[in-house]
């Protein structure tokens, strides 16, 4: 992938629930290669903004372009992966189980029903790299939010995306599993080339990891690297105003 | 047993019955992870309205019936999806005003002398051949769809924004489920009557999901108890003389009270 490669790009993007707007005027580009991430209090529109990359939500006005296709046009979803907030997502008592959760993704694209010896080595590769190796046959209910929550990073992963798109992804989910599950996705940004969007109202999550940061609160107030960011009056004014503990590391 | 095999009507019920039993159980599996257990139900009240007015016209009722089913099952789908109406609200909605419809026309149509009550309790023991051959055409339909849709459908019932974000084409395949439940109720209550139609979508699945540990086994226990449900309950009531829509149904909660004990022992 050319690290170059601007592979989403957001213009003049306009939406509103019901007359009240909610993005005003968006531009945004994510290159190849960035782990970026959106930032914003609660109401902000970053899961607006991120359902309308994935197709979730249509456009009222401007232009949402996927690897150079208009969005209207673009068939190769594939190419994105999307992780769901856990807590919102499903329901615990649904009766999947992780290879269960992990055949929903590959099957239902790839259009086969009779599970093959190669699609079979890949859910379990993809799952031994999220460290859950094991845990096949297990009730997806009766994982910790952690662990839910890297099966559906297995799970997005699995047609091998160029783009992760996760949504609040560490809510619930304790310190320690959080820098475990930030190292993953660095691992899979540096190794794997997978650029990386993540969407958040905890401030605390812009860590060394973190290469841009966008912050939203209905237009883009800032758009830039995260060092720049972290020296910004923006940064400053979010800090001020965030309870939240600050992990910021240089 | 050997009752079941006598006689040429316990063969058609024994035939039809697993039909029907087993379309509605591995429907009722999705419906039910969906949060759209009344959706036969909601459906039933408006194809007895439909049904009635074409009696009272003196049209086919299946062909009407399953026209206004149709139609009335994509109206619950664009008011959930279009004006964001939640499922149970939508099937209610549809279901009062298909109730009001068919209250209104059954007192039309009694002026007239026409017998309603047989879609509404049904007679699994009196089906004729044609009926029979209807029931194992649809049965032979939902299964090939469930086996074809197998992992888009449970994707679907587990997240539609996900399968949506996937690229799944979810609203074609949600209409699909709709439209095939829609024609597994028109079909099975003028054969079984719309109280054993609605029983055998929700409680074979309902004791299946209790029980199971995956998806695939809650499918597997599900038909497993609507075929066992149909084969007790029939060989039961021709042994005593009872109605069979009520062995079956009794006989599939039953089922359903040993899945929730053990489920509970499990648990608790």
């Amino acid at each position: 992938m050319n690290k170059t490669e601007e592979l989403i790009t957001v213009k003049n993007v306009f939406f509103s629930y019901d007359q009240k707007p909610v993005l005003i005027d968006i531009n945004l580009s994510i290159w190849a290669g960035d782990f970026l991430a959106i930032l914003g209090p609660n109401g902000a529109g970053k899961t607006t903004l991120i359902k309308i990359i994935l197709g979730l939500l249509r456009v009222q006005r401007g232009q949402v372009m996927l690897f150079n296709q208009p969005i209207e046009s673009f068939k190769d979803w594939h190419k994105l992966g999307y992780v769901p907030q856990t807590a919102t997502y499903f329901d615990p008592l649904f009766p999947a189980t992780v290879q269960e959760v992990m055949a929903m993704a590959l099957f239902s694209i790839k259009k086969v029903w009779i599970k093959r010896k190669a699609e079979k080595e890949a859910m379990a590769k993809f799952l031994e790299l999220v460290g859950l190796k094991g845990k096949e046959k297990v009730p997806i209910g009766q994982l910790s939010t952690g662990e839910q929550q890297k099966v559906f990073i297995a799970r997005a992963l699995i047609h091998q995306p160029k783009v992760l798109i996760l949504d609040e992804p560490t809510t619930g989910i304790d310190a320690e599993t959080q820098r475990q599950f930030y190292d993953l996705l660095h691992q899979l940004n540096v190794e794997k080339k997978i650029t990386i969007i993540i969407v958040t109202h905890d401030i605390g999550i812009v860590n060394r990891h973190i290469t841009r940061v966008a912050c939203l609160e209905g237009r883009l107030i800032y758009h830039g690297s995260h060092d720049d960011f972290c020296r910004s009056k923006v940064f400053k004014e979010m800090v001020g105003r965030d309870d939240h503990v600050i992990s910021h590391q240089h | 047993m050997d009752l079941l095999w006598h006689y040429g009507f316990a063969q058609r019920a024994i035939f039809a019955g697993l039909a029907i039993g087993i379309s509605s159980a591995l429907l009722g599996v999705f419906l039910l992870l969906r949060r759209e257990a009344m959706i036969g139900h909601g459906l039933g009240h408006i194809i007895f309205g439909a049904m009635a007015f074409a009696l009272s016209l003196k049209l086919a009722p299946l062909p009407v019936a399953l026209i206004v089913a149709i139609l009335a099952s994509l109206g619950i789908t664009k008011l959930k999806t279009k004006a964001g109406v939640h499922s149970d609200t939508a099937i209610a909605i549809f279901s009062s005003v298909g109730m009001a419809v068919g209250i209104l026309l059954v007192t039309l149509v009694n002026r007239y002398g026409i017998d309603l009550l047989s879609f509404l309790f049904g007679d699994i023991l009196a089906i004729d051949r044609e009926e029979m051959i209807l029931a194992l055409i649809l049965a032979g339909g939902v299964i090939l769809f469930v086996l074809f849709y197998y992992y888009q459908l449970l994707f679907l019932t587990f997240s539609y924004e996900s399968a949506k974000a996937f690229g799944l084409k979810v609203n074609r395949l949600e209409n699909l489920l709709t439209w095939l439940t829609a024609v597994t109720i028109v079909v099975g209550m003028k054969i079984v009557g719309l109280l054993l139609m609605t029983s055998l979508l929700v409680i074979p699945a309902a004791a299946g999901l209790q029980m199971a540990g995956s998806f695939l086994t809650s499918c597997l226990l599900a038909v497993t108890i609507a075929v066992t449900s149909v084969v007790m309950g029939l060989w039961f009531a021709l042994l005593t003389n009872l109605p069979a829509s009520s062995t079956i149904v009794l006989l599939s909660f039953i089922f359903f009270l040993i899945s929730f004990i053990k489920r509970r022992r499990r648990f608790f």
